[in-house]
């Protein structure tokens, strides 16, 4: 997690957003482009694109502003 | 030890490359969905995950025992460290491949990742297409740094000297950096591969970098060499 109050803590905190961001991104990314998918694998991408999104969201939460 | 029968075919010539037809890929990220995700979409542009670890020590014994063509290493592994994980394997056999893979542009990182000898460095914003492009590159000889990085790589303040490169050196570093590999310099340059081979530890040594790539980037600091066109910083 995060810690933007310690020195390198704002690049931290931008590894720690990418990282979920990136599995959002990738997995809409399938779920826009592949027509073959069952319905238990768009479940799965949905729930991951949910779960990171969540994720993001507690990152945010949790940045302290001055 | 990794032997040197590596399966990998890929169609080098310039840095765009789009035609992997097998990479053998160990993939070591601590975020279990972006490690999940990556597996199925690298799969789907083509790459073979032979494995995937989310710890640098699980990392670092299927790494050994699987001997990859090319390792996809996070930087921060929770407690773990990649460029630690990256030195300790590339001081086991230093003809390992590795990409860096991290969400931080930070200038420092990006210095002591290429002090750590990894071939390449890429940022978690590129596109799966990106990455296979920059893991096929660095499988198969060349370097790769993110374009993201240049401005990082161009505007970082010297606070060193170094020694002028000669023209040749010059030369040879400029076409690395445009994806061409050593064996590939010497045949355009009509030179023997040893003689580039020379010119290039002679210019790694005027300009104090580790690696290839780390000498590319303080000569593209420096001004020695022009950035190239199009995609990331590479060179063979």
């Amino acid at each position: 997690m995060a810690e933007p109050g310690k020195p390198n803590g704002l690049n931290q905190l931008r590894h720690d957003l990418r990282t979920p961001l990136t599995v959002v991104i990738g997995f809409a990314e399938l779920l826009a482009s592949e027509r073959e998918l069952s319905d238990e694998q768009r479940r799965d991408y949905a729930e991951r694109v949910l779960n990171a999104g969540l994720e993001i969201r507690t990152l945010i939460d949790g940045v302290e502003l001055d | 030890m990794c032997g040197t029968t590596r399966e990998t075919r890929v169609l080098l010539g310039s840095a765009d490359i789009h035609h992997v037809v097998s990479l053998r890929l160990v993939l070591i990220e601590d975020h279990q969905a972006l490690r999940e995700g990556l597996e199925l979409l690298l799969g789907r542009e083509g790459c073979q995950v032979v494995g995937t670890a989310g710890t640098a020590a699980e990392g670092e014994r299927l790494v050994e025992r699987l001997c990859p063509d090319v390792s996809l290493v996070d930087i921060r592994l929770g407690d773990d460290d990649g460029i630690d994980l990256t030195r300790r394997l590339l001081g086991n056999d230093p003809d390992r491949r590795i990409v860096l893979y991290t969400g931080s542009s930070d200038e420092e990182l990006l210095f002591n990742g290429l002090d750590s000898g990894a071939r390449g460095y890429a940022l978690k914003d590129g596109s799966p297409r990106e990455l296979v492009d920059a893991l096929a590159l660095v499988a198969g000889g060349g370097n790769y740094v993110d374009p993201r990085l240049r401005s990082a790589v161009l505007s970082r303040r010297s606070t060193e000297r170094f020694k002028s490169l000669s023209n040749r050196e010059r030369e040879i570093l400029d076409l690395l950096a445009q994806g061409l590999t050593g064996e590939q310099v010497a045949e355009k340059l009509v030179l023997s591969a040893e003689t580039v081979k020379t010119h290039i530890r002679n210019a790694m040594s005027k300009l104090e970098a580790h690696t290839r790539v780390h000498a590319i980037a303080i000569a593209l600091r420096e001004g020695f060499i022009s950035p190239p066109d199009g995609a990331g910083l590479a060179g063979g």
